[in-house]
Parts: C-alpha cells; sequence; structure tokens
C-alpha cells in the first residue's frame, strides 16, 4: 500500500461507515472507567459504611463506584460511533511526547526549574516538530527567562531556578 | 434604591485602579489564549487560574470574568477567519462567519461578532443586575434536599445536553464524583481513598484537574500529528458593518439576546445550546433562509448575541444557587472556593463587594472587549500565524508552571499531566468532558447534602418526594432520563440510516451548506465540528 493509499483511508472509512472494521479500542474509555470505579469501591468498603440515617465516609463512595461501574459496562456494550482510530505513528508520537513531559516534575526535584523547561521545549520543536536548532533555543530561552521572571520573581513564587 | 446603591459600591470596587487592570489584563490574555487553535474559554481559565489566587477575591473573579469574555471572543477569531473552533459554541461561528470570510468579509464578521457580543452581554448582564439579588433571597430558603435534588439535575442537564454518548458522559460523570470524593471526609474527617499517599490526603485539586484535562490534553491532541504548518487567514478589510449589514442584523441581535439570557439561566444553558436555538429561530423567520450557511450576517450575529448573553446569564445561577451551569463557571466556582468564598444564596450577604463587584465588571469586562478588542482584531489575528510547533511547548510551560505555584507541589504537575494524557485518550474516544469537570466540583455538594438530608429525615428518602421543589426537580430528571432511554431504544433501530447521512454530509437536516467546502485535510481539530454539527440535528429533532 502507498502513501496516498493509507491517507485517503482513514478519510474513506468515516464517510462510509460499512469499511469500518469492527475493533474494540473504542471499548477501552469505559473500560478504564470501569477499572478505576473498582479500585475506588475496594478502597471505600474497607472504610466505616455507617447506616443511611447515620452516613459513614464509606456510604458516598461506595453507592456511586456501584453505580459508576453499572454505567461503565452499559457503555462498554456500545457499538463503535465516532470513537477516532490510533494510528500507530500517533501513538508513538504521544508516547515519546507523554514521557518527556514527564521528565519535568523529575528532573525538576535535583536541578529546578530552568534546565527541564528550557530542555522540554527544545526536545518539542527539534525533534517532535523539526524545527531548526536555532529557533528552538531561541524560542527555549527567552520563554524560560519570561516564564521565570514572572511567575518566580513577579508573583513571588517560590520557584528554585538551578537546584 | 437598596440595589442601586450596592450596584454603585460594586461599580467602585470594579473601578479601582487595580481591578480595572486586571479586568483588562484578563481580557487580553483571555483571547490571546482563547485564539489558539483548538483551546477555548475552558482551557484559556484553567491555565490561568492559578495566577489569579495570588490576588483578593474582588480582584481575582473580577479578572477571571476578563478571562471569560476575552476568551470567548478570542475563540470567534480562528472560528471565522480559518474555520478551527475552539469549543463547541463557536461551531455555530463557523457556519456562516467563516463564508463571510471566504467572501472577503472577515472583518465585517469578525466586527458584528464583538458588536452582538457587547449587545448581548449588556441586556443580559441588566437582567442579571435586577434578577439575581431576588434570586438570592428566595435561594435562601432552599433546603439540603432541594440543593441535593438541583445538582442532580445540574447535573443530568449537563449530561443530557452534551455530545456524545449518554452513557459514556454518565459513566465520566460517576468518576469525576470519586475523583473528587479522595481526600478528608467532610464529616467524619477522616481520610478516604487516599491509598495511603500522604499527598492525597488534602484531595485532588480543580487546578491540575482542568489544566490536565482541558489544557495539557488538547495540546497533546495538537501534537499528535506532526504537519502543524502556520495556517492562511483570510485578510481583514473593513471591521464596521455598513448601513445595511445593521439594518439586517439589529433585531436578530434583539431576539438573540433575550433568548440567550433565558436559556443560559438553565442548567446547562450557557453557550452551545443558546446560540443552536438562536440560529435556528432566526433561520426560520428569515425572508432569505437560503442565505444561511452561505454567510448570513444576521445568523453570525444571533449566534454571537445569543452566546454571550447566556454566558452572562450563567452567572445567575453560581451567583445565587451556588451552582456552576457549565464547566467554565465550575472553574470560576473552584477559584472562589479556593478564596475561602463559597457563592451561594448566602454570598450576597458575606461578600456583598463580590457579588456586585462581579457584576459591575461584567459590564465593564463587555465595555473593554468592545473598544479594545475591536480595534485590535488585526493584532490578534496575527497571533494566528505562530506555528503550533512553537506555541504547544510554550502553553505547556506555562501550565506546568501555573499548577505549580497553586501549592508549590511537583506533586500537583504530575497530577495534572496524567489528567492531561487522560483527557487526551478522552478526547480521541470522543468522551464531553464537562460532565466530569462539573460532576468533580458538584459531587462534594451532592454528597454533603445528602448526608444532610438523611440527617434530617433519619434516613428517610420520603424528604426527596415530601417536598415539593425537591420532587420536581427529581422529575425533570427522571423524565430527562426516560426521554433518553426512550430516544435510544428508537435511534438505534435508526442508528444505521443516521450513520450513513451524517458521514456523508454533516447536518444534512438543518445545515445543509457546511459540508460544501469542506477540506478533509484542514487540519486535526476539524474533527471536531463535524461531530457536533452532525449531532445537532438529533439533538434539535428530539428536543
Amino acid at each position: 500500500m502507498n502513501t496516498a493509499d493509507s491517507a485517503a483511508l482513514p478519510q474513506a472509512r468515516e464517510e462510509n461507515p460499512r469499511l469500518n472494521p469492527g475493533g474494540h479500542t473504542h471499548r477501552l474509555g469505559p473500560l478504564i472507567i470501569l477499572v478505576l470505579a473498582v479500585i475506588a469501591l475496594f478502597a471505600a468498603l474497607e472504610l466505616p459504611f455507617g447506616s443511611v440515617a447515620r452516613p459513614g465516609p464509606g456510604l458516598w463512595p461506595t453507592v456511586v463506584a456501584v453505580l459508576t461501574m453499572g454505567l461503565a459496562i452499559g457503555a462498554m456494550l456500545l457499538p463503535r460511533q465516532d470513537e477516532e482510530r490510533f494510528t500507530g505513528f500517533a501513538l508513538r508520537r504521544v508516547t515519546i511526547l507523554f514521557i518527556a513531559v514527564l521528565m519535568f516534575p523529575v528532573l525538576f526535584d535535583f536541578v529546578g526549574f530552568v534546565v527541564p523547561a528550557a530542555a522540554l521545549i527544545i526536545f518539542m520543536m527539534r525533534f517532535l516538530s523539526k524545527e531548526s536548532w536555532l529557533k528552538s533555543i531561541i524560542v527555549a530561552t527567552v520563554t524560560t527567562a519570561v516564564a521565570y521572571t514572572v511567575f518566580g520573581v513577579m508573583l513571588g513564587i517560590r520557584l528554585p531556578a538551578f537546584f | 434604591m437598596d440595589l442601586l446603591s450596592n450596584l454603585a459600591d460594586g461599580f467602585a470596587v470594579a473601578f479601582s485602579p487595580i481591578n480595572l487592570l486586571y479586568v483588562l489584563i484578563g481580557v487580553v490574555i483571555g483571547t490571546v489564549i482563547g485564539l489558539l487553535p483548538g483551546l477555548g474559554p475552558t482551557a484559556a481559565i484553567a491555565i490561568l487560574l492559578p495566577v489569579t489566587f495570588t490576588l483578593e477575591p474582588a480582584t481575582a473573579i473580577i479578572m477571571l470574568a476578563g478571562i471569560y469574555y476575552g476568551s470567548m471572543y478570542g475563540g470567534r477569531i480562528p472560528a471565522i477567519l480559518l474555520r478551527l473552533p475552539g469549543d463547541a459554541s463557536s461551531v455555530i461561528t463557523t457556519l456562516d462567519g467563516y463564508p463571510m470570510a471566504k467572501q472577503g468579509k472577515a472583518g465585517v464578521a469578525l466586527g458584528i461578532t464583538g458588536i452582538g457580543s457587547f449587545i448581548g452581554g449588556t441586556i443580559a448582564i441588566i437582567g442579571l443586575t435586577f434578577l439575581a439579588p431576588v434570586l438570592a433571597q428566595y435561594a435562601s430558603r432552599i433546603g439540603a434536599p432541594e440543593m441535593f435534588a438541583l445538582t442532580v439535575l445540574g447535573l443530568s442537564m449537563i449530561v443530557f445536553i452534551g455530545t456524545g454518548s449518554k452513557l459514556k458522559s454518565l459513566s465520566l460523570a460517576g468518576l469525576g464524583i470519586l475523583v473528587a470524593a479522595i481526600g478528608i471526609d467532610p464529616v467524619a474527617g477522616t481520610p478516604r481513598l487516599t491509598f495511603g499517599m500522604v499527598e492525597l490526603s488534602a484531595g485532588i485539586g480543580i487546578v491540575p484537574v482542568a489544566v490536565g484535562l482541558f489544557g495539557l490534553g488538547e495540546v497533546f491532541y495538537n501534537m499528535e500529528q506532526a504537519r502543524q504548518g502556520t495556517q492562511q487567514t483570510a485578510p481583514i478589510k473593513r471591521i464596521l458593518p455598513n448601513k445595511a449589514e445593521w439594518l439586517r442584523t439589529r433585531f436578530a441581535i434583539l431576539r438573540a439576546s433575550v433568548l440567550g439570557f433565558f436559556v443560559g439561566i438553565l442548567p446547562g444553558g450557557g453557550g452551545t445550546i443558546s446560540s443552536v436555538l438562536a440560529y435556528g429561530v432566526e433561520k426560520r423567520i428569515s425572508k432569505r433562509p437560503e442565505k444561511f450557511g452561505k454567510g448570513a450576517v444576521e445568523g453570525l450575529a444571533a449566534t454571537e448575541s445569543a452566546d454571550n448573553a447566556s454566558s452572562n446569564s450563567a452567572f445567575i445561577p453560581l451567583l445565587t444557587l451556588g451552582l456552576p451551569p457549565n464547566s467554565v463557571l465550575a472553574l470560576i466556582f473552584g477559584a472562589l472556593l479556593m478564596q475561602n468564598v463559597t457563592p451561594g444564596p448566602q454570598l450576597i450577604e458575606t461578600h456583598p463587594e463580590v457579588f456586585f463587584g462581579v457584576i459591575a465588571s461584567m459590564y465593564i469586562g463587555n465595555i473593554l472587549l468592545l473598544v479594545f478588542n475591536l480595534p485590535m482584531i488585526r493584532v490578534f489575528s496575527m497571533i494566528l500565524k505562530v506555528p503550533g510547533s512553537i506555541l504547544n511547548p510554550i502553553i505547556i510551560v506555562v501550565a506546568f508552571l501555573g499548577v505549580y505555584s497553586v501549592n508549590n507541589s511537583m506533586f500537583d504537575v504530575v497530577v495534572a499531566i496524567l489528567f492531561g494524557i487522560f483527557g487526551y485518550f478522552l478526547k480521541k474516544w470522543k468522551f464531553d468532558m464537562a460532565p466530569f469537570i462539573l460532576a468533580f466540583i458538584l459531587g462534594p455538594i451532592m454528597e454533603s447534602e445528602f448526608r444532610r438530608s438523611m440527617t434530617i429525615s433519619d434516613g428517610s428518602f420520603g424528604i426527596f418526594v415530601d417536598r415539593p421543589l425537591a420532587l420536581t426537580f427529581l422529575l425533570v430528571v427522571a423524565a430527562l432520563v426516560a426521554f433518553s432511554v426512550f430516544s435510544t431504544l428508537r435511534g438505534t433501530s435508526r442508528t444505521r440510516a443516521r450513520k450513513v447521512r451524517a458521514a456523508g454530509a454533516p447536518g444534512t437536516e438543518v445545515y445543509p451548506n457546511v459540508s460544501d467546502d469542506y477540506e478533509p485535510d484542514a487540519a486535526e481539530p476539524e474533527d471536531e465540528p463535524r461531530d457536533t454539527i452532525a449531532n445537532t440535528p438529533d439533538r434539535r429533532g428530539d428536543g
């Protein structure tokens, strides 16, 4: 399959639902909600339930968790509607982006604000968006300096610059 | 007159130089963030929310109101020039706004949008000025069962008015309530759902959640595609409408303003639903309905007037009942709570400076929007030329700093990132995110009112039935659910046919011209208007 075909395919699929292959990835969203609700239910069951007249801390989360589970199961059974598909390309890109973004709080504890912020901007511009090195470094420097001045100096937030 | 003297005090608050400065800053920054493709008012407020925490309560909410107006107006600019709506309500803006821009009338489209917004907003604020204090008096007599029923109603309205599958929205709302339950139990004072993590014992704040879902999630979604080149915008020439255009639009603006005002008071009524209704009304009574969707200036003006009117009157339930009717006001509600101001019937007594300061600042914000933003339209539209490859990393860093600054906590930043990742997937899976944020805000109110009701009634659920007002609210909820189930059951048999229709030509029944110049490869957010428009006829037909 050449590139023109693969580009045209999602469009064709959108326009004609009959071309839609089954697939179950659209059920993942409700599934995640279901899993989170089950986790919440187990945590809530450890709390004192109280009675309906004198509700304890556990009653509300238990009731809501059970309701949410029911709704999530219902939502999982729905047919695919307009959920977007994930291309391998997009998934790889966002995974790299998520890791890069999560590096910010990790690095912040060791080297402060300036280095992780500048590094994140340069990484996103140079490697994810293919901007030039020069442009990336300029934007990173200016943004970091302005952001530090506004938040760290003008708004007086305790923001370690380097350590 | 008591009201007028209070309002005068409110103006004194709003007119203090510092507050004027902040409302101006709010309008400008709000416009800039709002005009970034994909980022709507909710994202703008979420990202800027932390900045307001350093301010006095009155100043903070005045600035937030400015950001709200600014970002709404800002969102119109890419909707008209590029057909890139940042939120659901500006989808309707694109219907006639973009065709006008293609006909070389981009300036007039933006101008009439500003004028319509101003008139709609002002009419709504005048209505609010007189209605809100009266309602607040009445609302102070509302008890716990009524409040509980009202929160259930508010949440249901958001779910049923919103886009996408109702089951998905409801399950997401349930999750929102659960996330809000993390932290200290409001009655017993013991930690719950913290999984032994000290950082969670104070609960999860609105800021990391909102910035994550609406800010970071949106940026991640935009970054998914490698191609983020600059957009070619239509040139802006004349901005003020000429006499013919004004004559054609003036009554449309007035009608839409009044309509928007009343729709905005209802839970979930601010924004989208009012613009859809106003657009429909104008099209129906127009002598030239065939022009709608092809650049009818009155359609555009009505949409914007109704949108702004309803966004202003949406403050009424927030200020009088303490119930945010949409996700933007949910954020403002959260901001006020963090300032130790609890919006509700008592607000007018305990913080009259906030209550009337907000109302006064709304007048000022609207005027600023008109006198300041109209001449600046060309400058703002130039910001659209800055490519996403530069904007996205900047937004991320600013969002991080904002989240961090609330509690000087990197844990909050991690929470925001996790919610950003969650938000990205929710967007891919076409979840409507408004129910989550509203449930997150309303959840704790629901729980404490529920527990209070149960204590009053000694555990009898009869308390929700015996009190007529509570019963009425719950009956409306029941009617909504029944209606939704019924229309779903009826709809599934026709789903196949409708799917074909919706996919072939979005909005075949109502907006016949939308798909005419649809450019499939224009940009990523194009997906959104198509879905919303495709859904609109169903919602209107059902309602």
